[in-house]
């Protein structure tokens, strides 16, 4: 393979003195020999730089045989000539491309896996690859693994662009692990809505996803209108919410306080009434889980989001969407360049590349993550699943951050102890 | 000098035909018990020329240990040396600095935590008994047989860990859910009314930890039993003993060490395993590592996350020492060595 | 044992490894069916029949570059493995020496700890020394998951062998490594054997380290299963596990017809 075949140049880099004595020439010599006996496998072809993006075709993001996550800057890498600054040189490489050259450069960001990894892969980082010549490898890491994985390589960064939905991106500004963005190198981050826009630029949001209920149609009548129908008597036994790891569940806390007179800055009604029905509810930890006990019947109601309703429902389970009439907490996907990152300004184009409403469209089609750019054209049912409308964006409520990670410690604690019981 | 080059068991050697079953366990660990004392300087097999003389035989182990030692010296001792200093820096929410002990002091003061350590410690033994008792038989039966088709039923022993661990789980959810295969198929056997809740509690990951962790048990203990020598077994039965007492009194104690070893890895295995708990328990079974994950990924706390892993690693460090010795006094003494 | 064919004790025995198997395969068999129905979420019994799972699959080349990248990995770590735990196995055993029970623990600690705890230090480690992702990273990572294993299944087995009869090949003048290697070598291979397979197969299948440590460009099967598996179980992933039981039954049946490999130890 072209990403094996890459690796012998990493191998003997990394081998300078490295244990040489423990790992020794075996293990290279036969890692090498793997790379040449992979070499005739078929890899993908070499990316151009004149390539106009392809438009990506509308597949089901599992359909079909999909592109490797191994990105395959083989053949290409060698004689490509790093140009001294990318950003002074080149003309435009497509038409819509950011307008630089980023032939020869390599980038690698993190992605959330699954099909929403797939589908990014598909039509951000390919096309982005193509239309610059930059080759970008994408990691598999929720946002919290990033998190931890940036903090524990501070400084010395093996990623560039670092992608979180959990509100980590504060954290990561604050401790230093991410850079503030340079606006001038990303001009798309005037387009965002003026309330996702992150005003001290240390992060750009990417897209918008909306927390509310998913049900199924055929066993919850009349269907949740409000977050207080996960306390009705006729969904009890049947109801499942995520654990306070997952943001969904965090936020499903702070709703839950919030419908309760409460709020992120007094959580005591939200436990109060989670309490109340998680003794017959089931508490889950990963995304993974949420098709998998809808599928089992049991399940009937659990707080996520349309693109999971998306989804579920694409697998053939009569699941819908619900938005609350107290609001709809919005999650935010967003893109940070890491501090120390040696690949700074593909980072940059990458995420610029990302705000392009076309790609904003196409992202909402596939997934079901709102677009965060005005202008981005949707289709009707898409526009119908995700909040689209300047009404829609603005009922999507923002919840504070701030006092959600300050207060995370301490909930998390209560939270093991009063909800999350055995 | 090396003392330990005492004869092991003749078993192989010495004809044990005018003893019965339990005599022949007793003489055995006599006879080896013996052998300690009687041959303490007994020349070492590898020591002499490794050594070079046998002035600097006591050299020998560690020759034999130094890449093993240096690999866990820079991969192992070096980095977790790194955390346990965590383990003694203030809360990051703290403004406080300097050492301090507040993180061993809530980890001890608090049942919750403690709940957690004993909740992890019942679960490793129970993973533990489950997989001996059900894996000795498994690989008693597994060395004693003749066929052409052990192989193959030696390798069904170790699929699965042919399966990713996080595929693997998913499996056992569709078993144990509520409305899942184990659950129907009991309650349309009529064994129980009502679903038993299997996903999401302890038993549920005592069950799914069991079963990968059970190839570890078994062919530790088939690579012991195998070594021992069967014409032992039949003087036992010739002699009247049972089946039953001759494995009890005289496999069973030859084998002492294979229990040893496959009980202390299944037990480590189990208390350390992370995505069969957190995919089949969920947040509702809180494990050692499930709260280390949670400090170290959701909560960036490394202070307390160090903190889990520093008592966890001492507790069951102690618990594995004590057990050796158990094991050391139950089985064929020489044949047992400690942690 | 010298009991006949349908003595009770036989019987129970057989039963008990029935059950042993029952219980050892009943996953395996919810995803090996799950891979060949047509629904897109895990169900048993599975519902409808197809093999586009199959198909998707080996159209995967992430999913074969892994595997590839895995194979390699796990041969290097399991050989790499039974070396370094062989030898301290033997030291272990043979010889008394001050700190024995220290070693000892030292050795199985790596078990002890969540691998994430491993990984989280190993990446401090290897970020402020400079060390870059890399297989042999990985590789050494791996190691200290892997040995472990062996010296456990070594200590066992070496017990049992009777160092007087390498002491006499001594005698009759062969080299103490001859000795070793002709007289307990053959002896232990059961051990030997079981070792260097849980080396391989545990290096096979981690994935925490992998998530952490390993090369952005060249991730393991694992480490494509995880990401696969993020938002659900994809019937894909059940076929590829499914795939490899069958490569590795195949193997074995295929070697055992013909070189007559009777004994795996």
């Amino acid at each position: 393979m072209g990403s094996v075949a890459y690796g012998l140049g990493e191998a003997r880099r990394a081998r300078r003195g490295f244990l040489p004595a423990i790992l020794g020439a075996g293990a290279s010599g036969l890692l090498a020999a793997c790379g040449q006996a992979g070499g005739a496998a078929p890899t993908a072809p070499p990316t151009k730089a004149t390539d106009a993006p392809k438009p990506a075709a509308g597949s089901s993001p599992a359909a079909g045989p999909s592109p490797a996550v191994v990105a395959s800057p083989a053949s290409a890498a060698p004689a490509a000539s790093p140009s001294p600054s990318p950003l002074a040189a080149a003309p435009a490489a497509a038409a819509k491309a950011p307008a630089v050259s980023l032939k020869g450069r390599a980038m690698t960001s993190s992605a959330f896996g699954g099909d929403t990894q797939a589908v990014q892969k598909r039509l951000v980082f390919d096309p982005f690859d193509q239309a610059t010549g930059a080759s970008t490898t994408l990691v598999t890491l929720l946002s919290a693994d990033a998190l931890a994985r940036a903090r524990a390589e501070k400084g010395n960064p093996q990623l560039d662009l670092v992608q979180f939905s959990g509100g980590q991106e504060k954290i990561a500004a604050q401790e230093g692990i991410t850079q503030a963005l340079d606006q001038a190198q990303i001009p798309n981050l005037g387009s965002i809505v003026e309330s996702f826009r992150n005003p001290a630029g240390q992060w750009a949001t990417t897209a918008a996803i909306a927390e509310g209920i998913l049900y199924r149609t055929d066993k919850v009548s009349p269907a949740p209108t409000s977050w207080k129908d996960f306390w009705r008597p006729d969904v009890q036994n049947h109801v499942a919410f995520p654990d306070i790891t997952n943001g969904y569940g965090m936020n499903f806390l702070v709703m839950a306080a919030r419908v309760n007179g409460g709020g992120e800055q007094n959580i005591d009604p939200g436990f109060t009434a989670l309490a109340e029905i998680a003794p017959k509810a089931t508490i889950f930890k990963a995304a993974a889980e949420v098709a998998q006990l809808f599928s089992q019947g049991d399940i009937w109601m659990m707080p996520y989001d349309s693109s999971h309703a998306f989804r579920v429902r694409s697998q053939g389970i009569p699941v819908q969407f619900a938005s609350p009439t107290e609001g709809v907490p919005a999650i935010f996907i967003t893109a940070s360049v890491l501090s120390g990152s040696k690949n700074v300004d593909v980072a940059h184009a990458a995420i610029n590349y990302m705000l392009e409403s076309r790609v904003q469209a196409e992202i909402a089609k596939d997934l079901r993550w709102a677009p965060v750019v005005q202008g981005a054209p949707l289709e009707p049912d898409v526009a119908a699943d995700v909040p689209s409308t300047p009404e829609a964006v603005r009922r999507l409520l923002a919840l504070d951050t701030d006092a959600i990670n300050a207060g995370r410690p301490q909930w998390t604690e209560r939270w093991n102890r009063e909800i999350a019981r055995a | 000098m090396d003392r330990a080059m005492e004869p092991r068991d003749r078993a192989g050697v010495s004809p044990l035909s005018s003893f019965d079953g339990g005599q022949t366990a007793e003489v055995l660990d006599r006879s080896s018990a013996d052998g300690h004392q009687s041959l303490p300087t007994a020349p070492p097999v590898t020591g002499d020329e490794a050594g070079g003389s046998p002035g600097t035989a006591w050299l020998t182990p560690w020759v034999l240990m130094l890449p093993a030692l240096l690999l866990f010296f820079l991969l192992f001792v070096l980095p977790q040396a790194r955390l346990l200093g965590y383990s003694f820096e203030p809360d990051p929410q703290s403004a406080a600095t300097g050492l301090t002990l507040e993180n061993y002091g809530r980890l001890f003061g608090d049942m919750h935590y403690l709940g957690i350590l004993g909740r992890t410690l019942w679960m490793g033994l129970l993973v533990t008994v489950i997989t001996l008792v059900l894996g000795y038989p498994m690989a008693y039966w597994l060395a004693r047989l003749e066929t052409r088709w052990k192989t193959v039923l030696l390798v069904l022993t170790i699929f699965p860990l042919l399966t990713s661990a996080v595929v693997r789980s998913f499996g056992w959810m569709v078993l144990l859910y509520r409305t899942g295969v184990v659950n129907q198929s009991l309650q349309r056997l009529g064994i129980v009314d009502a679903p038993l809740p299997l996903m999401y509690t302890l038993s549920g990951v005592v069950i799914a930890l069991a079963e990968v962790l059970m190839p570890f048990m078994v062919l530790t203990l088939y690579g012991v039993i195998r070594g021992i020598d069967r014409n032992l077994e039949e003087a036992a039965m010739d002699l009247g003993a049972g089946p039953l007492s001759t494995i009890y009194r005289v496999t069973l104690p030859l084998s002492a060490g294979g229990v040893l070893a496959g009980s202390l890895l299944v037990f480590s295995l189990a208390i350390s395993s992370f995505v069969t708990p957190s995919l089949v328990g969920g947040p509702r079974v809180q494990l050692m590592a499930t709260a280390i994950q949670e400090q170290t990924v959701s909560l960036l706390n490394w202070q307390f996350a160090a903190t889990l892993s520093a008592v966890l690693l001492a507790v069951v460090l102690v618990l594995a020492l004590a057990y050796s010795r158990l094991v050391e006094r139950s089985g064929d003494r020489s044949a047992v060595v400690p942690v | 044992m010298t009991l006949r064919a349908w003595h009770p004790f036989r019987l129970a025995l057989g039963l008990i490894s029935a059950v042993g198997y029952l219980f050892l395969l009943a996953p395996i068999i919810v995803i090996a069916g799950a891979s060949f129905g047509s629904t897109q979420f895990l169900v048993f019994p599975p519902q409808g029949f197809s093999l586009r799972w199959y198909e998707e699959a080996l159209g995967r080349a992430d999913f074969w570059s892994g595997f590839q990248i895995s194979v390699l990995i796990a041969l290097v770590a399991a050989v790499l493995s039974t070396i370094i735990g062989a030898l301290a196995a033997v030291a272990v055993v043979r010889h008394r020496f001050f700190g024995r029970d220290l070693i000892l623990a030292l050795f199985l600690s790596p078990l002890i700890l969540p691998s994430l705890v491993l990984a989280v230090a190993l990446l401090l480690m290897f970020s402020a020394a400079r060390i870059d992702p890399s297989p042999e990273r990985l590789i050494a990572a791996h190691l200290v998951l892997c040995v472990p294993y062996v010296i456990r299944t070594l200590i066992p087995v070496l017990q049992r062998v009777d160092p007087s009869l390498e002491e006499a090949a001594q005698n009759l003048g062969a080299s103490s490594l001859a000795a070793f290697w002709l007289v307990t070598l053959p002896q232990i291979r059961p051990g030997l054997v079981a070792g260097a397979f849980f080396a391989f197969i545990i290096s096979f299948d981690e994935v925490v380290l992998g998530v952490f440590l390993a090369p952005a460009r060249q991730p393991t099967l694992p480490i494509q299963i995880y990401s696969a598996v993020q938002f659900g179980l994809d019937p894909t992933v059940a076929a590829v596990s499914t795939l490899l039981i069958v490569l590795t039954l195949v193997l074995v049946v295929v070697s055992e017809a013909l070189l007559g490999v009777r004994r795996l130890g």
